[in-house]
């Protein structure tokens, strides 16, 4: 598997995209483009647009999430900004303030 | 796998915009931007840097295409492939890699154009790249001047002498500044943090 990880002592300030895993240690902010999964571990900070087919979220997020699959808030995340996916799980001590958008089908 | 130790940029993964860290940085896929390291940068096969590059050490197995400055020193292996301009003090080619382009390795840093830094910085490093070169010189100059004709005394120091004391007698020249050299000094204030 293609994997990038964003070390802690890093910080990215554009454009990150393409492959199967991205795991942010350190801090992201601008945009953020993955096939596949984004990890923001424990003590990474993201400020960007994710889209991705899984988000999971143990650190800090601002902005705006789209998994394509899957967003998961683990219990020590934080994310403020909108959220839209087909499943989202929000663990117990997990903050979130923002807007979700599940795609229902409406009627 | 889920190292946080180093940033490592994957083979399928592009990065447009700037990189920077005080750890090493391992490029597998392709970077657009400024790269900035504390540590190595390492363009790995298969890697594509369009980036200006800063770092202790830079290893080039990949590609690059615009700027590297290390403080340490430069590896480019048999795969690696640049194209563009390099400053280090060391510079270590292996047989088959390749560069197209300039290698500054006085000492002085790139072009102050290329570089942001301020006017002074820019004057430090340019006197730094001369100070080395120039004392060379001047001493070989000395060494080499040959006494003076006897025939022939030189009519020049009279009115030189006359001027040279007054113009020194006049001290007060404003405390200059320490210009030491300008090393790049590392961010490495936080690395007690865990």
């Amino acid at each position: 598997m293609a994997e990038t990880t964003i070390g802690a002592r890093t910080r990215i300030e554009g454009l990150v995209s393409g492959g199967d895993v991205l795991r942010v240690h350190g801090e992201v902010s601008g945009n953020i483009q993955m096939d596949g999964v984004v990890i923001i571990e424990a003590e990474g900070r993201v400020r960007a647009e994710v889209h991705a087919d899984e988000v999971s979220v143990l650190g800090s997020v601002d902005g705006f999430l789209v998994g394509r699959k899957k967003v998961e808030i683990q219990p020590d995340g934080r994310l403020v900004g909108d959220v839209r996916t087909a499943r989202i799980l929000i663990s117990d001590g997990a903050v979130f303030r923002g807007r979700v958008d599940m795609d229902v089908e409406e009627g | 796998m889920s190292d946080d130790r180093w940033t490592e940029i994957g083979p399928e993964t592009l990065v447009r915009g700037d990189i920077e860290a005080r750890e090493d940085i391992v490029i597998l896929g392709r970077v657009e931007g400024d790269v900035t390291s504390t540590h190595t940068v390492t363009i790995e096969e298969g890697g594509v840097a369009q980036a200006h590059v800063r770092a202790s050490r830079v290893v080039i197995a990949g590609v690059l295409l615009g700027q590297a400055e290390a403080s340490e020193r430069i590896e480019i292996t048999p795969t690696g492939r640049v194209l563009g301009t390099l400053a280090t003090p060391r510079l270590i080619l292996e047989d088959g890699g390749a560069v197209q382009g300039d290698v500054v390795m006085d000492g002085s840093r790139l072009p102050a154009a290329q570089v942001p830094s301020g006017p002074v910085q820019g004057r430090t490093s340019a006197s730094r790249g001369t100070a080395t070169s120039g004392a060379a010189s001047t001493r070989r100059a000395t060494t080499a001047t040959p006494a003076p004709r006897p025939g022939r005394e030189p009519a020049r120091p009279a009115t030189l002498r006359t001027a040279s004391p007054s113009r020194t007698a006049a001290p007060v020249r404003p405390a200059r500044p320490v210009v030491t050299a300008p090393g790049p000094e590392p961010i490495a204030a936080d690395d007690s943090e865990d």
